[in-house]
């Protein structure tokens, strides 16, 4: 077989082993394991590219374990694309895998339920009754909202105060069924700067936890749904709009489509043409004209929930790079109610799915994190990630904190009211 | 030859000109089967040293000169009977300040300070002797000469040994030569004093300059006729000084300046070089002095605040320290056995 | 004997089944430091939590009779780390807690496998800072540092770990624990503290380390100065030192460093047209920074200097550090591997031998890039090379051993911070005669009469042979 397909071997080679990713990575932290580190991992991956080692068993474990949080990619002073690196390993693996029929089948139904939105409706509504039973709370569900707070965002939202700009919002899958709230205070506070938003009725998923996870066909298939979806989306002109993008893994995953079609450069120039166009939600709002619009409404007395600390979800920080705008708007949203959080930009352990499929490893990647909120004497941590938010939530439920946690968009929408 | 006097005996030294003479002593010395006690001067040996018959005593006193010192590299390297007053004044004239300072310069040989791991009263700012040893060349007892570090300020290749033989006592050999890394001589140096009601006063004052931004060379307690002072040795570019000088005067309007008391300093620090001596932590210096100066029996009394240290006399004796770790005394047995194989050398 | 299962059992029980890792994919990870092209599988990694799991692991290696290497994070580039055949692995990845800080008497005492920088940021809200800074400081340990006697840029005004190091718990060879942690004046007895720190792992392994705290300067500047050509920058250097100037750091980066940079996530906006930066840090009150500002601009205008800029603000000045701290990485942009070497020479001969090691490598067809600290005369040619060609790897260990002979004959040292380890194993007696060295192998062998930790670093097997030869009671 030819192993060294599994690696995208001329990547690894910008590694030059100096180390400096070390102590980013959160599960080199808590194993202190050279495997279990983006160097290792390379290492490894090196290896099997040149024959030293078998992509075997233990070998695919510590691609598992990696929670592809890109913090590394933040530190490294040779500009290794880790994350691109382990998308393509991920992918190669699965497809050789020889998973067990029952795995299968949850994975395609798993993977399956996130492109359709019937299926997602369904799926929330049948979990909605399962948490009756408390079979959900066994196995370790979210908890979902009520029926009431499930409903999808009108295809159509006109700006308040004189529009100043029309753009696209991304809904996506899991949003609308469990952070209803978030994606309606999403597109308040962007119709409060100025913005008409529109929502496609035809886009459902960006295809991004395929992608970590090494479903690298799906994820195609959903990125070229994704692009044509919102090309459809434009102007009097017929210009596209901006994507405007709440949930940083979707932001990080549309912002590199290009990387998926490598062999077809038509859809290759059409990707960067969309991650040209969107932007996360923080990123777009900084910006001119929206911004002083947007400022010009928030009341930082309104804020009653503070302090508040920031965390930067690992896909805004490390995947976009997009650090100041959060903390700047925030700021202004909350004035000095907003306290440092020790380590913002180390991962909280939920990344995509990986808190359902490997819990104990996602138990102890936030536990560091729930002592730093703890020490930070926050009562309001504010993020923008949906999984991120989940998993705090969980997290300080069961460390039994006195803390909520909110979307920014959550807290920029009641600070201008 | 030459003679000294140790336990009160009178003792015939050998004085070797050079480090083949040197070598050439040690041979026979080990020939005859002898032990060694090599010394500097002598002028800081350790009073309960036991010589034998047999012993031989050989002092480095004549083994003297610079070796070189460029100025424009900060790094001096001399033979170790270089006197340290010959040292100073060499590099002084290179722009260069000379650490360890040390009472009786004139006596006190490079070899021998090393040996005896004496740290100055600059050693507040500039930090303790065997960070400035940067190399040596030590004899062996067959007269093999060895050399480890160099005379670079930035080395490490090779194991340190030159910090093994920092304050060893010439008890693994003897110190042939040595480089010692240098600090820029400062323009302008001048000291402060302040009468204090006692030593815990003095210390606690101390204390708070150490908790400014100021950088004293030293600050030094001292209990003379039963009057405590607290000197402040400072040092630097003008305006630096001036700066620390009104440090010191907002935390002490007596503070004042003071020439004549630095002489009085060296009288002490020369009366008790060999007497007592205690070091903790500095946040227990000022306890440490209240118990010293409450004792009756307590002499003369004088504390380094900074490094912590106290040196008096009269009948209080100093604390046991607790013995060596088992491990600790078998290792350095092995090291001192792996070095001196023939248990040649004594400790001075 | 050696590694068997018996051995790996006993060890399980000891230090527990995530503290004993002999899976080979958990085990080639750790073949190399950052010395990429020395390889070797260790049999087994064993990764201790404390000082008892450290002794009680040790005493079993000690019984089975096998090779121990000591590593820290693995960032070290001598290949001090470089398992040996047949031996084991001891990590302190698991050893990361800061165990006190004690703020009035300006020391704390850590764990080996602490990362220096995070020993940094433990002691910031008490107004302190621990001196030594390699550029690895973001992920490489105290305990590697001790083992290496590291330096680091500030090392110019603070010295390295071993001026920082005020006590130590050493795990001996034999599984005995020799505790040294206690904070003191002066050593009682030998300096083993001392002696222990830079010894590259062949006397034992540190656990627990006591180290030395310096209160944080009023005020810190950073300089970034610009040449029209790297003699110009060196010369510069030479100047500052016989001025007896006293900035904290000197640093100098030459063009290729700087485009490497510049292309990096370390962006620190350094002008790419520029033949040499110099980066300068001024520290201490705020009269005395403006005394020494005083002192040395005028010396870096005598030789051309120009594009002066000053930062005193935190984030201002990471910025302008982070450049010079990830150079290493950043010159991965540049071709696969990357040989950083290390020597020291008289700093009057500055421009002389920077001219040396870059006409060597040129002669050899290679690329170098300079990036070094320039005020102790550290010089740091990065060499870069992919190490699949083992033609031109020649070329780069000829062109390495050359450099170090130019030093050498000038008056310099093999190593100013990185150690010797494998990497210069060859060139110890181009500085030391067999009898300088002999001295150090009994000293090494008064630790570990087998010799089974870090066998094969830093001290030629020939001259240890000779030792023992020449050792009494030998026939």
């Amino acid at each position: 077989m030819d192993n060294h397909s599994l690696v995208d071997y001329a990547k690894s080679l910008d590694c030059v082993h100096c180390g400096l990713c070390l102590n980013s990575c959160p599960t080199y932290r808590i194993t202190g394991r050279e495997s279990s580190s983006p160097r290792g991992r390379i290492h490894l991956m090196r290896s099997v590219a040149e024959g030293a080692i078998e992509p075997d068993d233990d070998f695919a474990e510590e691609m598992d374990f990696c929670l592809l949080c890109r913090n590394c990619e933040s530190v490294c002073p040779s500009g290794v694309r880790y994350g691109a690196m382990m998308e393509h390993t991920r992918g190669a693996l699965e497809e050789r895998r020889q998973r067990p029929w029952t795995a299968r089948l949850a994975r395609s139904i798993g993977f399956g339920i996130l492109r359709d939105r019937m299926a997602l409706r369904v799926t929330a509504r049948l979990a909605r009754l399962a948490e009756g039973t408390g079979l959900a709370r066994l196995v370790g569900a979210p908890a979902l909202p009520r029926h009431a707070e499930r409903v999808l965002l009108p295809t159509h939202m006109p700006a308040e105060g004189g529009e100043l700009a029309r753009v696209a919002m991304l809904e996506g899958c899991v949003m609308p069924e469990l952070l209803g709230h978030v994606q309606r205070a999403t597109a308040q506070v962007l119709q409060r700067a100025g913005c008409t938003v529109q929502i496609s009725p035809m886009h459902v998923c960006c295809g991004s936890l395929h992608a970590h996870n090494g479903e690298v066909k799906a994820a195609c298939e959903l990125a070229r749904a994704t692009i044509e979806a919102y090309e459809r989306l434009t102007d009097e002109r017929g210009n596209p709009l901006p994507l405007i993008i709440n949930s940083a893994g979707c932001g990080s995953h549309i912002k590199e489509f290009e990387h998926l079609f490598a062999d077809d450069e038509t859809m290759a120039v059409r990707a960067r043409a969309l991650s040209g166009r969107s932007f996360d939600l923080s990123q777009f709002l900084a910006r001119e004209p929206f911004r002083s619009r947007l400022m010009q409404r928030l009341n930082p007395k309104a804020s009653h929930q503070g302090p508040y600390a920031w965390d930067d979800p690992c896909h805004l920080c490390h995947g976009q790079g997009v650090r100041r705008e959060p903390r700047e708007l925030l700021q202004a949203a909350v004035g000095d109610g907003l306290v440092p959080l020790a380590d913002p930009e180390s991962c909280c352990g939920s990344a995509g799915i990986y808190s359902l499929l490997r819990p104990r490893d996602s138990q102890a990647v936030l536990q560091p994190r729930i002592e730093a909120l703890r020490a930070s004497g926050a009562r309001t941590l504010v993020t923008s990630n949906p999984g991120c938010q989940m998993q705090w939530e969980a997290g300080i439920r069961t460390a039994q904190l006195d803390v909520s946690v909110s979307h920014l968009a959550e807290v920029l929408e009641r600070a201008s009211r | 030859m030459s003679t000294l006097h140790t336990a009160g005996r009178e003792r015939v030294a050998l004085l070797p000109r050079s480090a083949e003479e040197l070598s050439e002593l040690l041979a026979r010395c080990r020939a005859e089967g002898r032990r060694v006690l090599a010394i500097g001067t002598g002028c800081a040996l350790r009073e309960d040293l036991l010589l034998q018959e047999r012993d031989q005593i050989i002092s480095t006193e004549r083994m003297r000169g610079i070796i070189e010192y460029e100025p424009a590299e900060g790094v001096v390297t001399a033979w170790s009977g270089t006197r340290l007053s010959e040292l100073r004044k060499t590099v002084e004239a290179g722009g260069h300040l000379l650490t360890p300072a040390l009472p009786l310069e004139t006596e006190r040989t490079l070899g021998g300070v090393i040996a005896a791991g004496a740290s100055g009263s600059d050693r507040l700012r500039h930090g303790p002797l065997r960070n400035h040893v940067l190399g040596v060349r030590v004899a062996d007892g067959e007269g093999i000469i060895t050399r480890s570090g160099g005379r670079l300020v930035k080395n490490v290749t090779g194991y340190d040994l030159p910090r093994l033989h920092t304050g060893a006592r010439g008890s693994l050999g003897v110190i042939v030569e040595a480089s010692l890394r240098l600090f820029p001589l400062p323009a302008v140096r001048n000291g402060w004093w302040l009468d204090a009601q006692s030593g815990a006063h003095a210390c606690r004052v101390a204390l708070q300059v150490r908790a400014t931004r100021a950088q004293p060379l030293s600050m030094t307690a001292l209990r003379l006729d039963n009057r405590w002072q607290l000197h402040v040795e400072l040092a630097g570019h003008a305006a630096v000084i001036e700066d620390e000088e009104r440090i010191l005067r907002g935390i002490s309007s007596s503070f004042q300046a003071n020439e004549a008391g630095r002489t009085d300093l060296e009288q002490l620090m020369l009366r008790l070089r060999n007497q007592h001596h205690l070091s903790c932590q500095p946040a227990r210096i000022e306890e440490l002095v209240a118990q010293l100066e409450a004792d009756p029996t307590t002499g003369d009394l004088l504390v380094d605040p900074g490094i912590a240290t106290v040196r008096w006399t009269g009948a209080r004796p100093v604390p046991e320290v607790p013995p060596l770790s088992g491990v600790q005394r078998a290792l350095e047995q092995r090291i001192r056995k792996a070095i001196d194989p023939h248990g040649m050398f004594l400790r001075g | 004997m050696g590694v068997d299962s018996t051995l790996v059992e006993a060890l399980r029980r000891e230090l527990g089944s995530d503290g004993v890792l002999d899976r080979r994919s958990q085990r080639v990870p750790y073949e190399c430091d950052g010395l990429a092209f020395a390889r070797q599988v260790p049999e087994l990694v064993l990764l201790p939590r404390d000082t008892q799991q450290t002794a009680a692991a040790m005493r079993l290696l000690h019984e089975a009779r096998v090779a121990i290497v000591p590593r820290g994070a693995g960032t070290g580039l001598s290949g001090g780390a470089t398992p040996v055949e047949g031996g084991v692995t001891i990590g302190t990845g698991r050893m990361r807690s800061v165990l006190h800080i004690d703020a009035l008497n300006r020391w704390a005492r850590v764990q080996a496998g602490v990362v220096n920088a995070d020993l940094g940021h433990a002691c910031e809200s008490h107004g302190l800072f621990y001196a030594p800074d390699p550029s690895s400081q973001k992920a490489c340990t105290v305990g590697g540092n001790v083992g290496e006697n590291s330096g680091g840029p500030h090392c110019f005004r603070y010295g390295n770990t071993s001026q920082h190091v005020l006590g130590l718990v050493i795990v001996t060879p034999q599984g005995e624990i020799l505790d040294l942690s206690e904070p003191q004046v002066d050593p009682q007895g030998l300096d083993l503290v001392g002696l222990f720190t830079g010894s590259e792992g062949m006397l034992g392994i540190a656990t627990e380390i006591t180290v030395r705290l310096l209160p944080v300067p009023e005020v810190v500047e950073t300089w970034v100065a610009l040449f029209r050509s790297l003699d110009a920058a060196c010369d510069a250097t030479s100047d500052l030192i016989a001025a007896r100037a006293e900035p904290s750091a000197i640093e100098i980066l030459d063009k290729l460093t700087i485009e490497a940079v510049e292309q990096s996530v370390l962006r620190a906006g350094y002008p790419q047209d520029a033949e040499a930066v110099m980066l300068l840090e001024l520290e201490g009150s705020e009269a005395s920074v403006q005394a020494n500002a005083a002192v040395i601009e005028p010396l870096l205008a005598v030789r051309g200097a120009f594009g002066l800029r000053r930062a005193r603000a935190s984030a201002d000045r990471a910025r302008l550090w982070a450049g010079r701290k990830g150079a290493y990485g950043a010159m991965g942009r540049i071709a696969p591997d990357l040989y950083v070497c290390d020597a020291v020479v008289p700093r009057r001969h500055l421009r002389a031998l920077v001219r040396r090691t870059t006409e060597i490598c040129s002669g050899k067809g290679l690329r170098i890039a300079n990036v070094f600290h320039a005020g102790d005369g550290n010089l740091h040619p990065n060499i870069s090379y992919d190490r699949r060609n083992p033609e031109e790897l020649r070329r780069v260990l000829e062109a390495g051993d050359e450099m170090m002979r130019a030093c050498i004959e000038a008056g310099g040292s093999l190593s100013g911070e990185h150690g010797i380890g494998l990497e210069k194993l060859s060139a110890m007696p181009w500085m030391f005669s067999s009898e300088d060295l002999a001295v150090m192998c009994r000293v090494r062998e008064a630790w570990d009469p087998e010799c089974r930790m870090n066998p094969g670093k830093l001290l030629p097997i020939r001259a240890c042979m000779e030792t023992r030869m020449r050792a009494p009671g030998a026939t």
